[in-house]
């Protein structure tokens, strides 16, 4: 029930302020787009006529605007909640790559699946099974496969962060048969595909039996800690980003690094910034790198932007506009390499250079920040 | 994989209008048995998320049948196929279903036996594999 819905966000609150909107990355470039508007039409009118709005489908999610309200209305949420009726009422956004990311994780929540998704553990790679420590993959062997042709090496990603929690004396657990958090689909309202996902998830992590999850991906991250606890009530894990691991693991312990000559900038991802407020880790570990020079971006922080699309949904000329504004920003703080700590940063990133028209000054080289750490660490 | 003795499996064929599957005059349940046809036509509209969309629905084979190489009355439909053909089988690999399920047939007509034999080799196959673990009866 959209009465639910506002009731719960405090939608009614709304003042009309319009902070919201002026702050909004996606109304900078998509004019017909206005947190604003939605709220005010869903509260003025809340008989299911927003739900089929198409709009309602262009939000990042980043968090942006709920951090500027005066009102404290959960916007991400109310987005979350009406995205749910939208789909139930038969109204979708428009999905990236013909939806097939939706397909792989219906076929990966089945419980018959039996994945062969280790592929990437080279023998160099000490993972045990009697560990503490799990080390949670999600999607990556199958981004890799997929964006294989933007040669972003994103499997990579996954191979470095194995290889420093060795350095670090930690051999991680590593599940065959994990599947996708369920991040996007039930942030694309799905929410019986999500808890379908979850659910096996959740139990692969009670039988693993560790205190600790390490991820590399953001959005696990805040599936992990905000949303499962809500279905699944705790697990009794710890669950960390790997720059959180790293960077406590650097502050007690004496590492010798190999000193890299670049200069780089860091993109704040929004799901680990804005959501878990992981600010400082990330450049803790990139000041730790000798010979590193660390050129922060005009809009970094909270007051971050995002990379332009997510959940695999709208994924439009405004977005790509976006990432070029946002690359050109990196380009113009004078690093050569773009930092960020999720794939999906790097993925878009990758996909917005591999454009025709992108102009050859602004291009600038995107890498994971495990990567370079890893490579610090005397590399893969 | 659990195998049945009495297994009939679903094939599902994606085939272009000009290779000479898809044609007009042709009834497929007549002609082909062996398998459901969906007409296209090009094999440039296959992509990965239409044949895994074609697995996840419960499909036991998925085959592609196009115009030989360099012969695409669009120039560059089935270069498309090919390469999302790849693409899907590496993913079902991933997956744990085997990318033997999925078969693309680009030149088929220049083949000995032709259609036939290639579909009793690729039945025999999906045979082999079991059944779809996501399909429904």
């Amino acid at each position: 029930m959209i009465t639910d819905i506002i009731k719960k966000t405090k939608a009614y609150f709304c003042l009309d302020c319009g902070k919201c909107t002026a702050i909004c990355p996606v109304t900078r470039y998509n004019r017909s787009y206005s947190p604003r508007k939605l709220v005010i039409k869903t509260v003025n009118s809340p008989d299911g006529n927003t739900l089929s709005d198409e709009r309602l489908w262009n939000c990042l999610s980043c968090m942006m605007c709920q951090l500027r309200c005066p009102s404290g209305i959960d916007y991400i949420e109310f987005t979350k909640l009406m995205r749910k009726d939208a789909r139930e009422s038969g109204f979708l956004g428009q999905s990236t790559h013909g939806n097939v990311f939706e397909s792989l994780w219906k076929i990966m929540a089945n419980t018959k699946i039996n994945q062969n998704r280790l592929n990437w553990v080279t023998s160099d790679l000490k993972v045990s099974d009697n560990s503490e420590y799990l080390y949670f993959v999600g999607c990556l062997p199958y981004f890799d496969q997929f964006f294989s042709d933007l040669n972003a090496q994103i499997i990579k990603i996954a191979q470095s962060t194995v290889k420093i929690l060795n350095f670090f004396g930690v051999e991680p657990k590593i599940l065959k048969d994990e599947c996708c958090c369920g991040h996007d689909l039930l942030w694309t309202g799905d929410l019986d595909g999500f808890k379908s996902l979850a659910e096996k998830n959740v139990k692969l992590l009670k039988d693993a039996n560790v205190k600790y999850v390490i991820t590399t991906c953001p959005e696990g991250l805040v599936t992990f800690r905000f949303d499962y606890p809500k279905f699944f009530g705790d697990l009794g894990i710890k669950f960390l980003h790997i720059t959180e691991f790293i960077s406590e693991k650097i502050t007690s312990e004496r590492i010798e690094l190999k000193p890299l000559n670049k200069k780089v900038t860091y993109q704040d991802p929004c799901r680990l910034g804005r959501y878990l407020g992981i600010y400082q880790q990330p450049r803790e570990v990139i000041g730790s790198i000798p010979g590193i020079e660390f050129k922060e971006m005009e809009r970094s922080g909270r007051k971050s932007v995002c990379c332009g699309t997510s959940c695999w949904t709208n994924c439009d000329r405004y977005s790509k506009l976006m990432q070029m504004d946002r690359l050109k920003e990196a380009k113009s703080t004078g690093a050569e390499l773009l930092l960020t700590a999720c794939p999906k940063c790097l993925i878009h990133f990758s996909c917005a250079q591999k454009d025709e028209n992108y102009p050859e000054e602004n291009r600038i080289k995107v890498a994971d920040l495990t990567t370079i750490f890893c490579e610090a660490l005397g590399g893969i | 994989m659990n195998q049945r003795s009495d297994f009939q499996p679903k094939i599902i064929a994606f085939a272009c209008h000009w290779c000479g599957i898809g044609r007009n005059e042709i009834n497929p349940v007549e002609e082909f048995p062996k398998f459901k046809l969906i007409k296209l036509l090009c094999t440039g509209r296959i992509s990965s998320a239409l044949l895994l969309k074609t697995f996840e629905k419960g499909a036991d084979g998925v085959v592609v049948f196009g115009c030989p190489e360099g012969k695409c009355h669009y120039n560059f439909g089935n270069k498309n196929a090919i390469k999302e053909c790849k693409l899907s089988q590496s993913m079902l690999d991933l997956l744990g279903m085997n990318g033997k399920r999925l078969r693309s047939e680009f030149d088929f007509f220049d083949q000995d036996g032709g259609l036939d034999e290639i579909m009793d080799e690729f039945v025999q196959n999906v045979k082999e594999l079991g059944p779809n673990p996501l399909r429904i009866d």
